[in-house]
């Protein structure tokens, strides 16, 4: 089996095995099928047959058992496991049955929903033709945004298989939920695919437009039942709960038919020691994507960025040329940017065996059918270990064996995955946080479910008891949009609530995402939206931002008209922003005081300036230059976490025995300088005024001197102080920690966005080494980026040990000498890099544990 | 523990009198003071209600409301033979006031004026939902008052006032009222019938215009009357609402005398001298739609007859409109030298359609391919006369083109 000898090669060959970080065998498995259940509708069994099914998995029977029992379910199995028959059987079995029921399902891309509907069609084929004149056929409808005005009249009165996705379900179908009261009446389940992706701020909201969905089915008198699908998942109980309102029963036992995977996690080698820089990850892909095209082994690759694909599609595209029988038409790129007729072809020639490669981003890493490769190569961590699972889950065909490579870029996450490869192929770590009673979200659907229909007094919404609901109310009658009378609180506004509420954002106040043309700046497309907020930072002027995996260039960001011009544009680098940023704590809502820190969450009010911004090169993370800019201060009131280092503790590293005291060079000029300083300052101390008494006073360089590209900038004389040596010692382990706290925090920032499945935008880190807040004590504040908060502040405090193990871990097995992009973060500035002082942080916070 | 409305303020939603408690009702007037009407028992509750009667002597503007002929051209526009044969009093006139004009659940009529015939007098009722709590008694004594009728006559209601309806009557629980009604929109037909002699089609400017109205300073602007319910609902005070009222009111009686006055223009086209040419070429397209040729020709003709001496004179692109469907009328009934007598007039208003039209007519009917190519170089003329856009000139001048060569193929063949 070529596969099985590619492996064989790649265990032998020196110079790829050794970057193997992880080899992880799953032993093929022979899959748990049942008969059909004895009282599934003959129909669909010959259904089933026609389209070559002939037994259910173990999670599909029981997924068929549970529902039958009127139970909410979600199946959490892995890819390629036959999920869609979990919800479609039960769907379909009803459906024959009572001839006036209904199904609504929802997906998070039109691409799944259009796939959907081309399998749903085809088992339904036999079915329909059965039926004959008997019964109109049962026709899965797309309806969304695409369907034509025409069209909808008459899929509102006859359909009864709706496909659509949440915010159609939110501005077209809600609102106007007379128009689809026989639909409604007759609502027996709700399918929500991929679930996992409606997590965070999004997920909040989707939560709230089921909420609203429920609320008027009731009110037609129907109570649906929920069928749910996701990628594995830290809670999927939990968080099944709070996206449906009720409880959830999870099927997570795969009874699948599975060939043996083979999960690769491979590091390309340091080739640099100093600065810890490794050979490009791109280069590598090639490398062992060629290995693979040479043996014909069909391969998926998959990359982070819209620019990174083209890049290694050329690449391939030149190494084809000269390698044997792999035509250049026979490797494709696939992104979202592309039409769908094409998209849909690439997925035909992958899944008929005509592309030998595809290089893709993850707009094909959900669902649509692409029959099963052999081998994926993913290049950089795709953002979440259920991405990872989804793409690696990709290969594999039935019973035979599959391979699948992650190939570590430089970013921390990366790096960590590398030496702790249990985060991938152990239990989930991963939990999907959503907070459907976050009060911004909230209040917004309220309005809408009021437009919707007038609340009563006594009642609730989700989970909210209805005297808190009441408030809610009130406050929305001084807000002028809600009537109060007799028992009743009716929607009296001239506005469409609905349509001014995306379910993306958090705020209101919502920047416009403009895409210019290079040529002349005409207007070509709006792109998105952010917040108002997260603009400033995102979007500011001369920023990259990088929008479903393109890059774009900031144009100009204007503010008052709350739009960005973005232009499309191909460099290597990304930018950072430079910000200032000062915390208040509104309160406190849990803190522990413990031997070395005090630690707690709560509500606080973060005031950020982006007064500048650097340029990172994406794949070295060397720093390329710098920008300044002048925008207005932002206010936000949000929940954060912290972790304050007690006064006991930074005496400790006071006592200079924890870290090595560094013989660094200080340059052959060193010795004059340091001379002309003590002269300058007259031979005294210039903090405590001390004179100097037979021994030389030490000389501090106030910028350390590892900050700067060489000896002469850093020994210049205002860089310089006299100080005795006790204020020295004071002040190098204030640089000390200002450096270990910098990159305690910098790893922590990092690696909590693993924990928590967001985006790593969604979390920002601030500290503070003589913080006010925290009477002059070092603090590190990790906080969310959403008004309000979500739920990640809280999480992480209670996950708090795991995070600091994990943390101190990456940083003490990473190969740099000094720090670098991968651990603590890049070296050089305001005294970062310190490796050695964040070991020192941490060993001296456990020691005490 | 700071309280809910700080906690909001801090996010950054606009908090509006947050502080300030919710004012009573105030003794501010109340609806009764402000409009003559009563309230009604239903049993849903009570509901205000205006009513005034207008008399077969009546007139909106220069219109009575009685329409004293039967609907038969209205009728068949809709598409419903049923409506030529019911007595004036199955019509009933609708007209809403509503809280916003993006439709959806959540958006309420407050005021419905309704109006009917009986025994010679025009009936205006306009019901009044003082709270959105009495709704069930509004929708009940709508009903009520529509159930003699059979029609429903709107301005623009196909669109906006009987879906908004339909989806009050299923928010309360109750059956759609407007299922087996005939409908009229008003709007449509306006559209159609002053197409070219009004630039707009609102009701305020046709009750200008047609009607010769003119509405007192008690009208109040459309778009503003969601905001007046909103601040009777706050404040309780009912004075602002008396235009609205008024406004409704205006509404419903012009529609009335707005379809008495297009009967009177299908009775009276083209034998009244006072009807513009405009107007009665609109008409004539309308039959010719319907498929009445007679009465078509028999108008155009007239207009032909009578419009150079009108005190308003079609512009010349109508004038060639009406040569041409003349012209193509007669050719459709086999008369070509009718045809022809029409296109040639047209032609000599350098009409390059009517020169292709004789063209077209002379090669393929008449035979006479040495005429059909001198009425292809006649439109290439007519073309470079002619003010027409550059791409429609480029497109003609490329199919006159293709014509001629045709054309002179076919000579050689001779």
């Amino acid at each position: 089996m070529t596969l099985q000898r590619l492996l064989e090669h790649w265990r032998n060959e020196p110079s790829i095995n050794s970057n193997i970080m992880t080899w992880h065998e799953t032993p093929a498995r022979s899959g748990q099928l049942t008969q059909f259940p004895s009282n599934l509708n003959p129909r669909l069994i010959r259904a089933l047959q026609a389209i070559g099914i002939t037994q259910f998995y173990s999670h599909q029977a029981r997924a068929w058992e549970l529902s039958q029992l009127g139970k909410n379910i979600i199946v959490v199995t892995g890819t390629a496991s036959g999920k869609s028959l979990c919800y479609n059987i039960p769907v379909i079995h009803h459906l024959i049955n009572d001839t006036s029921a209904g199904a609504l399902y929802l997906f998070p891309t039109k691409a799944l929903g259009q796939d959907q509907q081309k399998s749903l069609t085809s088992l339904l084929l036999t079915i329909n033709s059965e039926l004959g004149h008997k019964q109109s056929p049962l026709a899965p409808a797309i309806y969304d945004g695409d369907t034509p005005q025409n069209h909808r009249a008459q899929i509102r009165a006859k359909a009864r298989i709706i496909l659509s996705n949440p915010d159609m379900l939110h501005t077209g179908i809600l609102p106007h939920h007379t128009l689809w009261s026989d639909f409604l009446k007759n609502l027996k389940f709700i399918v929500i695919d991929e679930v996992h992706t409606y997590r965070g701020v999004f997920g909040s909201h989707v939560a709230n437009v089921i909420r609203r969905l429920v609320r008027i089915a009731h009110f037609y008198g129907s109570h649906p039942t929920f069928i749910l699908t996701s990628a594995t998942i830290a809670n999927p109980s939990t968080f099944a709960h709070k996206l449906v309102g009720d409880e959830v029963i999870v099927i997570d036992e795969d009874g699948s038919i599975r060939g043996s995977q083979n999960l690769i996690i491979y590091n390309p080698p340091v080739i640099n020691k100093e600065l810890g820089l490794r050979k490009s990850p791109f280069q590598e892909c090639i490398r062992l994507t060629d290995d693979l095209l040479v043996r014909n082994i069909q391969t998926l690759i998959f990359s982070r960025s819209r620019p990174s694909v083209e890049i290694l599609l050329s690449y391939l595209r030149d190494r084809s040329s000269t390698s044997d029988g792999i035509m250049v038409e026979q490797i494709r790129g696939y992104r979202s940017g592309y039409l769908p007729w094409q998209r849909r072809e690439i997925e035909k020639g992958l899944k008929d065996g005509t592309l030998r490669a595809v290089v893709a981003t993850n707009a094909l890493e959900l669902g649509i059918d692409i029959g099963g490769i052999d081998a994926v190569i993913m290049v950089g961590f795709p953002g979440s270990i259920a991405a990872t699972r989804q793409q690696a889950g990709r290969s594999g065909r039935g019973a035979l064996p599959s391979l699948a490579v992650l190939v570590a870029t430089a970013d921390p996450v990366d790096q960590f995955l590398a030496s702790h490869p249990d985060f991938l192929v152990g239990h989930s770590v991963e939990s999907a946080l959503i907070d459907p009673n976050n009060l911004l979200i909230l209040l917004s659907h309220l309005r809408c479910a009021a437009f919707e229909l007038p609340f009563r007094k006594n009642e609730g919404f989700g989970n909210v008891d209805p005297d808190s609901l009441a408030e809610l109310m009130q406050f929305l009658v001084v807000q002028g949009d809600l009537h109060s009378s007799g028992d009743k609180f009716f929607w009296m506004a001239d506005q469409y609530p609905a349509q001014q509420l995306s379910l993306r954002s958090s705020s209101t106040n919502s920047i416009i995402l403009q895409a210019i043309s290079e040529q002349d700046e005409t207007p070509t497309a709006v792109i998105g939206q952010v917040d108002y907020e997260s603009a400033l930072w995102m979007v500011h002027p001369e920023a990259i931002y990088l929008h479903e995996a393109e890059a774009f260039y900031v144009k100009s960001l204007d503010l008052e008209k709350r739009v960005a011009y973005l232009q499309t544009v191909s460099v290597d680098y990304y930018t950072q922003p430079r910000r200032e940023t000062n915390v208040e704590i509104l309160q406190k809502t849990i803190e522990q005081e413990e031997l070395s820190l005090i630690r707690g969450y709560g509500e606080i009010k973060v005031i950020t300036q982006v007064i500048g911004y650097k340029k990172v090169h994406w794949s070295t993370h060397e720093i390329l230059g710098y920008g300044d800019l002048q925008l207005p201060p932002i206010d936000l009131d949000t929940c954060g976490y912290w972790i304050v280092l007690k006064e006991s503790l930074v005496s400790k590293l006071r006592q200079a025995g924890l870290w090595r005291n560094d013989s660094i060079d200080y340059g052959p000029d060193w010795l004059a300088q340091r001379a002309s300083t003590r002269a300058r300052d007259g031979y005294r101390c210039q903090v405590c005024g001390l004179p100097e008494n037979g021994r030389e006073h030490d000389v501090h360089h106030k910028i350390p001197f590892r900050s700067f590209i060489n000896y002469q900038q850093a020994n210049i004389l205002s860089n310089l102080i006299t100080l005795c040596h006790p204020c020295h010692q004071k002040a190098e382990t204030n640089v000390r920690i200002r450096s270990g706290l910098a990159g305690l925090a910098y790893v922590l920032g990092n690696i909590a966005s693993l924990f928590l499945m967001c985006d790593i935008h969604d979390l920002s880190v601030y500290t503070e080494p003589q913080s006010d807040l925290f009477s002059g004590l070092p603090t590190i504040i990790i906080y969310e980026g959403i008004p309000a908060g979500i739920g990640f502040s809280q999480h992480l405090f209670s996950i708090h040990s795991d995070l600091m193990q994990y943390a101190y871990k990456l940083v003490l097995h990473c190969e740099c000498a000094d720090g670098c992009p991968s651990c603590v973060g890049p070296g050089g500035e305001n005294g970062l890099g310190g490796k050695n002082e964040t070991l020192a942080l941490f060993e001296a916070l456990f020691s005490n544990e | 523990m700071s309280n809910l409305s700080d906690k909001l303020k801090a996010l950054g939603v606009k908090v509006g009198v947050s502080d300030i408690p919710k004012p009573q009702k105030l003794s501010g007037n109340s609806i009764r003071d402000v409009v003559d009407g009563t309230y009604r028992d239903t049993p849903h509750g009570r509901i205000f209600i205006v009513e005034r009667f207008y008399d077969s002597g009546y007139h909106q503007g220069n219109s009575s409301l009685v329409i004293p002929t039967p609907l038969t051209t209205v009728s068949e526009w809709v598409k419903d033979a049923r409506l030529a044969h019911l007595p004036l009093e199955s019509l009933g006139f609708i007209d809403t006031e509503t809280t916003g004009l993006s439709g959806g659940t959540g958006t309420y009529a407050f005021l419905i004026g309704a109006g009917r015939f009986e025994e010679g007098q025009f009936h205006l009722v306009q019901f009044f939902m003082a709270d959105p709590s009495e709704e069930p008694a509004l929708l009940y004594t709508l009903e009520e008052f529509l159930a003699p009728c059979q029609v429903t006559v709107t301005f623009n209601g196909k669109s906006f006032d009987l879906p908004l309806l339909r989806i009050r009557f299923a928010m309360n629980g109750l059956e759609d009222p407007f299922i087996e009604y005939i409908h009229i929109d008003l709007l449509h037909m306006a559209r159609r019938i002053w197409r070219d002699s009004l630039p707009s089609k609102s009701l305020g400017n046709l009750e200008a215009k047609i009607l010769a109205t003119q509405r007192t300073e008690d009208d109040v602007p459309g778009w503003l009357i969601p905001q007046l319910y909103f601040n009777y609902l706050h404040d309780g005070d009912a004075a602002p609402l008396k235009n609205v009222f008024y406004h409704n009111s205006m509404d419903v009686v012009s529609m009335a005398a707005l379809l008495n006055h297009i009967t009177w223009l299908f009775k009276e086209i083209p034998d009244n001298p006072q009807i513009l040419p405009d107007v009665q070429l609109a008409v004539a397209r309308l039959y010719c739609d319907l498929g009445h040729y007679d009465t078509a020709v028999r108008i155009f003709q007239h207009i032909l007859k009578t419009d150079p001496s009108s005190p308003n004179p079609l512009p010349c692109q109508l004038r060639l409109d009406v040569l041409n469907r003349l012209a193509r009328i007669y050719k459709e009934a086999g008369d070509f030298d009718n045809a022809q007598v029409f296109w040639i007039e047209a032609a000599f208003l350098n009409d390059p359609n009517a020169c292709i039209e004789l063209a077209k007519l002379n090669e393929h009917f008449l035979k006479k391919i040495p005429e059909a190519i001198q009425w292809t170089l006649a439109a290439d003329l007519a073309v470079d006369r002619g003010n027409i856009r550059n791409e429609e000139k480029m497109k003609l001048k490329s199919e006159l083109i293709h014509r001629l060569n045709r054309l002179e193929r076919k000579m050689q063949a001779i």
